[in-house]
């Protein structure tokens, strides 16, 4: 029998190489800043991810150059640094909706959660 | 009221060092360790500057929703998926073509020597055995 260890262990598996996506999708409307950012991601309980492990997808996000980022005024406390896309972001998401939509179709079919 | 905001910064400090450990030990490399705990800093700041209160127990809810640094620290430990030529892994040997053994490596001399040896030894026995029999099957010329 699988314990609670292998349950942990799928989460982390499902997260790996969506939740990238999940974050450029959240800039794609406009800019935000990384407070903003993560309590957004870790608000999403099914994610099951904490704010401070994004930092580091955050960090290779802007390696990869997907994103982007520009300091900026803060109204309350010190200058906030803005994550905004970048075009090439922009392209790796189109790509990643048309893969994503193929792939969950096919594992519902062969999982059996076509109508759930 | 400064006293216990000197509190409240150790207690940062002593998250942020306890990250950097936790970097350190699982292998993350210094700059990108660095990089981490400088975003993790800013992150806290920028939580704190907008705290309507600054106690205790506010900047301990701001850390405790960053996580374990053992978690942060593996992830931090993950090479970069999307880089150009991220797999790390050693070259092997090329693997598009199936492996051919007899063309792909040459014959070794002794090799080549043992096979003509062994054809020669096989003609020669089967022109022996042709003309064996063609002398049984007809009969002696007469005299």
């Amino acid at each position: 029998m699988y314990g609670m260890e292998a349950w942990a262990g799928l989460s982390t598996a499902l997260r790996r190489g969506t939740l990238e996506f999940c974050v450029l999708a959240l800039l794609e409307s406009e800019p935000r800043y990384g407070v903003e950012l993560v309590s957004q991601l870790a608000a999403q309980n099914a994610l099951t991810t904490t704010e401070g492990t994004l930092y580091p997808l955050l960090s290779r996000l802007r390696r990869t150059g997907w994103v982007a980022t520009t300091w900026q005024e803060s109204p309350a406390g010190p200058p906030r640094r803005y994550y905004e896309l970048t075009s090439q972001g922009k392209e790796a998401l189109a790509h990643f909706r048309s893969e994503w939509v193929a792939f969950r179709a096919a594992v519902d079919r062969i999982v059996g959660t076509e109508h759930t | 009221m400064t006293q216990s905001i000197n509190r409240l910064d150790k207690l940062v400090e002593d998250y942020l060092g306890a990250v950097s450990y936790a970097c350190t030990t699982a292998g993350v490399p210094p700059d990108r360790r660095d990089d981490l705990v400088a975003d993790l800093r800013e992150h806290i700041a920028a939580a704190r500057a907008v705290l309507y209160q600054q106690t205790e127990a506010a900047v301990r809810t701001i850390i405790d929703r960053l996580g374990e640094p053992a978690a942060i620290a593996a992830e931090a430990r993950l090479a970069d998926p999307f880089e150009t030529g991220a797999a790390p892994t050693p070259a092997k040997p090329d693997r598009a073509k199936p492996p051919n053994r007899w063309l792909s490596r040459p014959m070794s001399p002794v090799t080549f020597a043992i096979l003509v040896g062994f054809t020669f030894v096989l003609i020669t026995m089967m022109v022996l055995m042709t003309i064996m029999a063609l002398r049984e099957g007809n009969p002696p010329p007469l005299r």
